[in-house]
């Protein structure tokens, strides 16, 4: 089912994070080559601040070193588990500033700043595994009709609410709802066999 | 893969992306708990969420990375060696036999207080953290209740108030956003749902069957404010009333309004 496993030769994260937990600083350094790209662009794109992500980023590569131990492989992947820590930390760090409604447009960000979900530009990267991957994320967003788009976007990047995605749009709350089930579920089904840990 | 509900399975891809209400939230956890197919559903989608990241990947600065390895090196036990100790100033008025046990006892000494500044260190940062994520707590509810006020003071809102029905005297007021669609409710003296159960909101059209709204309990002070709800424009609503439902809520009301108002002008 997995076209896009590891390289053989690839160490699995669960495993670089064995050797963290064991303390050796060499597992982190590769376990941040590996994700430190795309957990920095989403802090950036959801704090909307370069300085901003920097810190969301190593908070949660520190904690990772800190919690390494206590990692449960049954419960995700790593790098879901690190998604999870920079979402929220960003999007605690925006709400706490009162900045949410700032990144509506994406027009105040950096002129480098990450494009719109669905609009990526996948040629970008050098390694043959990340491009693929990225190509086939931003294919299945590119699927996906514009009202649903904005919708993910809107929880993902924004961390709105059903109802505060439904009032933003000015459509009825059962209408959202049903357009995010229906497009997450559009995108799990497009985007399992790319999942980092097709296993889960 | 009967062990929940399609209600709650319906929830676990808003879960994963944080969209639910507190209300959802709550429910959709205590389901969570004993569900192995929602907590692998959750699982899956938290792996969907890792996914899309990678769409708008892009290089972090330069020297980010060595600024990560500083900073778990300085996180890291102080290293403990016996040789300055050695070297500490009452060897040199001990006789050689005395060394030894002077020497472990300055080492012994020498490991207490690392061990000691390490546990004062790791206290203090720990605190600094929580203070600081009580901090951006009170920060969030502070810019949510100024969010708030401002929604009040916008043009075009206008106040129901809900009067009571029973003995007991809630106050429980509907502001409503006729111009963005929306309303905030108000909830005075009203005591907290009994367990298992949970207030409705309910919006009354001009004709036809009340319109399943929020769900929500109040605080055991008999307060609650809830923000955001919904008021569809094309839905003809006149009114709002209040009811007591099995958690979860009902589509359509199970028992008589503990309150109800219909707005001014409709």
């Amino acid at each position: 089912m997995a076209s896009l496993p590891l390289p053989a030769t690839s160490e699995p994260d669960r495993s670089l994070l064995e050797r963290i937990a064991g303390g050796d600083e060499s597992a982190l350094s590769r376990l941040y080559d590996r994700h430190a790209g795309a957990l920095y662009a989403a802090a950036y794109r959801i704090a909307g601040e370069r300085s901003d992500a920097e810190e969301i980023v190593l908070d949660a590569f520190a904690q990772a070193w800190r919690e390494a131990s206590r990692f449960r492989s049954e419960r995700g992947s790593v790098i879901a588990w690190l998604t999870v820590i920079c979402r929220s930390r960003a999007l605690d760090l925006v709400r706490a500033r009162g900045r949410r409604a700032r990144a509506v447009s994406g027009a105040s960000l950096e002129p480098d700043a990450p494009a719109a979900m669905g609009s990526g530009d996948a040629s970008q990267s050098g390694d043959p595994e990340r491009l693929e991957r990225r190509k086939v994320v931003a294919d299945a967003l590119a699927a996906l009709s514009p009202p649903q788009r904005e919708a993910i976007e809107l929880a993902y990047y924004e961390g709105l609410s059903h109802a505060e995605i439904a009032e933003r749009l000015g459509e009825p709350l059962g209408t959202v709802k049903t357009r995010v089930r229906l497009a997450m579920q559009r995108l799990r089904d497009a985007l399992r066999p790319y999942y980092f840990e097709p296993s889960v | 893969m009967s062990d929940a509900p399609d209600s709650m399975r319906d929830l676990a891809p808003a879960y994963a992306l944080g969209a639910l209400s507190p209300e959802e939230s709550r429910a959709f956890e205590a389901a969570l708990t004993g569900s192995p197919l929602l907590q692998r559903e959750v699982a899956e989608f938290r792996e969907l969420g890792a996914l899309l990241a990678v769409e708008v990947e892009q290089s972090p600065p330069e020297g980010l990375k060595a600024r990560l390895l500083d900073r778990v090196r300085a996180e890291k036990t102080l290293p403990l060696s016996p040789g300055p100790v050695g070297e500490a100033p009452t060897a040199r008025i001990a006789s050689r036999r005395s060394l030894v046990p002077i020497l472990a006892l300055g080492f012994a000494a020498a490991v207490l207080l690392a061990v000691g500044l390490r546990l004062q260190v790791g206290a203090l940062k720990d605190t600094l953290r929580a203070r600081d994520s009580a901090l951006a707590e009170r920060e969030a509810r502070l810019a949510e209740r100024e969010a708030t006020l401002n929604a009040l003071l916008e043009p075009g809102v206008q106040l129901t108030t809900l009067t009571a029905t029973g003995q007991a005297p809630p106050v429980v007021q509907v502001y409503w956003d006729r111009i963005r669609h929306t309303a905030i409710l108000h909830a005075l003296r009203l005591p907290p749902a009994p367990a298992g159960r949970t207030y409705q909101l309910w919006l009354l059209p001009k004709q036809g069957k009340p319109i399943p709204s929020r769900l929500f309990n109040t605080e055991a002070a008999g307060r609650q404010l809830v923000t955001g709800i919904p008021v569809p424009g094309d839905q003809n609503v006149a009114g709002f009333a209040l009811t007591v439902e099995p958690a979860g809520g009902s589509p359509q009301p199970t028992s008589q309004p503990i309150v109800a108002g219909m707005a001014p002008g409709t």
